[in-house]
């Protein structure tokens, strides 16, 4: 069972669905709109190192020469590691919430 | 995004291209970059460059801390790797380590000493403008005539205050209350001795203390010897029986690293009050005095002006006199500055050993981590990290190496300053500062060549095993070695030079026998009982010979002028050095007489009109006979009745000049008894019960002649002492290197000896080639230190009265035992790989 912090977990998903155009203007975008919280750059390049040591993200420094006047840029791909440790997580938060019906979850109070 | 309106703010990308780490920089400027872009777009350039602002400043912590992180997980594994280092070769370690805090220990101790060699009299309050008046005739001389202080504060008004300063006889007797001790500290000074120099004060006014001439200040040891547990203020002590005092002061006890001493003032008015008006005569030298200038003057001009004041006095001194600084007093008259030379070179040269064995070893062991070093390179580690990490090994080790010193220093000092007779302290001031700065310079010289040698290997060919490491660098090792050699031979001539001269000295004799006396001093009444004193000691078996003096043996330091003779050519000295001394002075002391005879009562006039001479004076008076010629003094002539062979008056290091001995029966200030050898001890327990029986009122205290003359020589002594336990250390300490280099060659040459030996070279021969490298290297370091130790230690001969003769003995044996030494340290290494079986060596080839 791999523990990552909700922002890996948010900076995770968010490298899965943009594939190859995850670097970190749109990893931040993302992730800010899916957590509702404005991140700073500096702390989301923080959790991008953690993830690298992990193992979870690789990367690649590139050279982009139509765009932007051919600046360098790092993106970052899932790895199957990665892969697997979101598919865990999500299968952990299942079973947390196995046998809570969706009515129940409707309700104001749990009693 | 060309030109200035859109970038951002120049300063927060300058912080943001700093902390950001060196791979990911261009992109995480990028990043930034593009969000600023599209804001400025969106909102304005201003909101863009507020956000990019804020952005850098939020995003700091995050990134530091990311840095950190990182090269804390790089910072532990060159740990861990020297670590793994350090044990795999903890010989190689033990010997670089061991050498280094040897190295550091030794210069921690030479510094202490250096450091309190130069903060003598630098606790005065305006020492800048204090200077010793010094009086130059043929001979220079620390004192002056009594009235020459009053005379120049009231003549030249660049002086603002004069003090004087005389010895007591030493040996007076200072009792009070029901106490007695004999006082060797008794000093007299001028009133305004303790406003002039700053010895604090602990009761009485600085200021009035001896104002009157029966005040007398005492040190706070002197007063808890003599009024334990009660206020020594408006107390008497009376002085050698006669005279009263009453104890207007207490002052600190003085510091050791004080030119002047002393346990008890007493005002210079009771001395002058007291002495005959010959004190106060301007034709002999007594008391020393200082001067005080005012702000802003220049010695230099006032040395010019008062050169000629004793000369204009009358009195007969042609003396001139100068001013020399109150600080350079302790290496003019007592210390030589030559020795703090002598002993911070020696400390650089210890560290210097011990530095090029650190290089050295590095260097040598560069075979080991060349592999190491490709890997990390083709691991991605910049030049910079490679550098980085040997450095930081490097200075791991030097502080490893500087504790190890701290605890090494800690440990010898107390034999050091047993040694040294002073009282230093580890914690001494700027030391433990200056010695972690210096461990760090050391750490850094060290580690900075063999970083950079190390860091510029190239991968691919350490990889490929086409890098054979340690051939290039063997030159360098070879000449640090030579260098190490060089200066631990220099050390070695040095000290064995030093050896020779002292030892001359020693050899050279004192002139008289040294063996077998008992000093005794005589105070104020008791020298009236001197006669009786006598003839009943004489009357025991185990008493040979007594006399008496007025100033004792070595110390003849009283001289006096106008002296003349028939024949004297006017440019030769009329000044001479003079004592008084009382029947029977030559026999006791054995001084051996070349012409005429000893005093003696069968010629009554011998009292008032006789003299001995020594052969110094004899020389100086010309002709073949000096017996039964005149010498006069102003209006009074002397006989000489006799010529004595040389004889050290003085310490040995002095000048044997001429000398006039006068006979004076009542004298007795110092007697000297020779007792029969072998019944020391009955023998002074006789003199002790008769002088007990003749005297009871005075205490009985005597010394040994012997421990007077050692306490003379006793500063050379220790310097010798110290420079030999260093010079041994840099020899330890290269033989140390050697050691380390030697056994890594043979190491390194194992296979080379296994086919040697295979195609027939005999063990001998094997021996001989791993050797012969070293030895040359031995032959290089005398070269280079002969000429160099000819030059410094004939500088350091010239000021020498009686100067030994070099010779080529110290450089023949130094050379001999470095031979030696070197010879048994490769050798060792050079047997063993010799006669190890070539199967062993060459069996994976």
């Amino acid at each position: 069972m791999s523990i990552i912090t909700r922002l890996e977990e948010a900076i995770l998903i968010a490298i899965w669905r943009l594939k190859d155009h995850a670097y970190g203007v749109t990893i931040n975008k993302r992730v800010s709109k899916s957590l509702q919280k404005n991140y700073s750059l500096g702390s989301l390049y923080f959790s991008l190192d953690q993830l690298l040591r992990k193992g979870y993200v690789s990367k690649t420094i590139t050279q982009v020469h139509q765009e932007k006047g051919g600046r360098s840029r790092t993106y970052y791909r899932l790895t199957e590691d990665g892969k697997k440790a979101l598919l865990e997580v999500r299968d952990y938060q299942k079973s947390l919430w196995k046998g809570i019906s969706e009515v129940a979850i409707d309700l104001k109070e749990p009693r | 995004m060309k030109g200035n309106r859109h970038s951002p703010p120049s300063a927060a990308a300058w912080i943001l291209a700093r902390i950001a780490r060196k791979e990911d920089r261009p992109s995480i400027l990028n990043d930034f970059l593009e969000i600023h872009e599209e804001l400025a777009a969106e909102r304005g350039l201003g909101a863009a460059r507020r956000w990019y602002w804020v952005q850098v400043l939020r995003s700091l912590p995050p990134f530091v801390f990311n840095n950190f992180c990182w090269s804390f997980i790089m910072f532990k594994n060159y740990v861990k790797v020297a670590l793994r280092n350090l044990r795999r070769h903890w010989g190689y370690s033990l010997i670089n380590i061991a050498g280094l805090a040897v190295g550091f220990a030794c210069c921690l101790l030479i510094t202490l000493w250096v450091l309190d060699e130069l903060s003598f009299d630098a606790f005065h309050k305006d020492v800048g403008r204090i200077y010793h008046v010094l009086c130059y005739s043929e001979f220079e001389n620390p004192t002056t005539p009594t009235l020459l202080g009053p005379t120049l504060k009231e003549e030249f008004a660049e002086i603002a205050e004069a003090v004087r300063f005389h010895y007591f006889f030493g040996g007076d007797m200072l009792a009070a209350d029901d106490k007695i001790f004999y006082e060797s500290g008794i000093r007299i000074a001028d009133s305004s001795f303790f406003e002039f120099f700053s010895f604090p004060f602990l009761k009485g006014n600085p200021r009035t203390a001896l104002e009157d001439p029966h005040s007398i200040v005492i040190s706070r040891a002197t007063a808890e010897k003599y009024f334990p547990g009660k206020n020594p203020l408006g107390k008497t002590m009376t002085l050698n029986r006669e005279h009263e005092f009453t104890v207007s002061g207490v002052v600190e006890n003085v510091p050791p690293n004080s030119t002047l001493q002393f346990d008890i003032i007493v005002p210079m008015a009771f001395r002058i009050a007291t002495a005959g008006a010959w004190y106060l005569e301007w034709n002999s030298l007594y008391p020393q005095t200082f001067v005080k200038l005012r702000p802003g003057c220049r010695s230099e001009e006032l040395n010019r002006k008062i050169a000629d004041v004793v000369p204009t006095h009358g009195g007969g001194r042609k003396d001139k006199i100068s001013l020399l600084p109150f600080r350079e007093r302790r290496f003019h008259l007592y210390s030589d500055i030559a020795y703090v030379y002598m002993f911070s070179a020696t400390a650089i040269f210890v560290l210097a050993i011990a530095w090029f064995n650190f290089i050295n070893l590095a260097t040598a062991r560069s075979a080991d981590r060349a592999k190491e070093i490709g890997m990390r390179k083709i691991s991605g580690a910049f030049r910079t990290h490679i550098l980085s990490q040997f450095l930081g090994e490097s200075l791991l080790l030097s502080f490893t190496a500087f504790c190890g010193a701290l605890l090494l220093a800690a440990l010898l000092l107390p034999s050091f300053n047993a040694l040294t007779g002073k009282s230093l302290s580890l914690s001494n001031g700027p030391l433990i500062p200056i010695a972690v700065l210096f461990a760090l310079l050391t750490g850094l010289a060290a580690g900075v060549y063999p970083a950079l040698f190390l860091s510029g290997f190239e991968p691919v060919k350490v990889i490929k095993g086409e890098f054979r490491a340690g051939v290039k660098s063997s030159r360098l090792r070879k000449s640090l070695v030579v260098v190490q050699f060089s200066l631990s031979i220099l050390l070695m001539i040095g000290v064995l030079i030093v050896h020779k001269q002292l030892g001359f000295a020693r050899r050279v004799g004192t002139g008289y026998d040294r063996e077998n006396i008992v000093l005794l001093s005589m105070k104020g009444g008791s020298q009236t009982s001197y006669e009786a004193l006598k003839s009943e000691l004489l009357g025991n078996p185990r008493i040979i010979d007594i006399t008496g003096m007025r100033v004792p043996l070595p110390y003849f330091s009283w001289r006096q002028d106008g002296f003349h003779w028939e024949g004297r050519d006017p440019s030769q000295p009329g000044e001479l050095s003079t004592n008084m001394v009382n029947y029977d002075f030559i026999n006791t002391f054995r001084i051996k007489l070349l012409e005429g005879r000893d005093f003696s009562r069968d010629y009554p006039s011998d009292a008032a009109s006789s003299c001995l001479i020594n052969e110094e004076l004899a020389k100086l008076m010309g002709h073949q006979k000096a017996e039964g010629r005149e010498l006069r003094q102003g209006d009074r002539s002397y006989r000489i009745i006799g010529v004595m062979k040389n004889f050290h008056y003085q310490t040995l290091s002095r000048r044997i000049e001429p000398l006039v001995l006068r006979l004076e029966p009542e004298v007795a200030n110092v007697v000297g008894v020779r007792i029969s050898p072998g019944s020391l001890s009955a023998a002074i327990a006789d003199i002790k019960e008769t002088w007990e029986h003749l005297i009871p009122e005075y205490p009985f205290a005597f010394t040994f002649f012997d421990d007077v003359l050692e306490s003379g020589y006793n500063d050379t002594e220790r310097t010798r002492t110290i420079l030999n336990a260093f010079t041994v250390l840099a020899v330890i300490i290269s033989c140390l290197g050697l050691f380390g280099l030697a056994s890594f060659t043979a190491e390194q040459r194992t296979k080379e000896v296994g086919i040697r030996k295979v195609l027939g070279s005999s063990v001998g021969g094997v021996i001989a080639l791993l050797t012969k490298e070293y030895l040359k290297c031995i032959v290089w370091a005398n070269l280079a230190a002969w000429p160099a130790a000819y030059f410094i230690m004939q500088g350091w001969l010239k000021k020498f009265a009686y100067r030994a003769e070099i010779g080529v003995g110290p450089f023949l044996l130094s050379a001999a035992a470095a031979f030696l030494i070197a010879l048994v340290t490769v050798s060792r290494q050079a047997v063993r790989a010799a006669r190890a079986n070539p199967v062993d060596a060459l069996r994976y080839e």
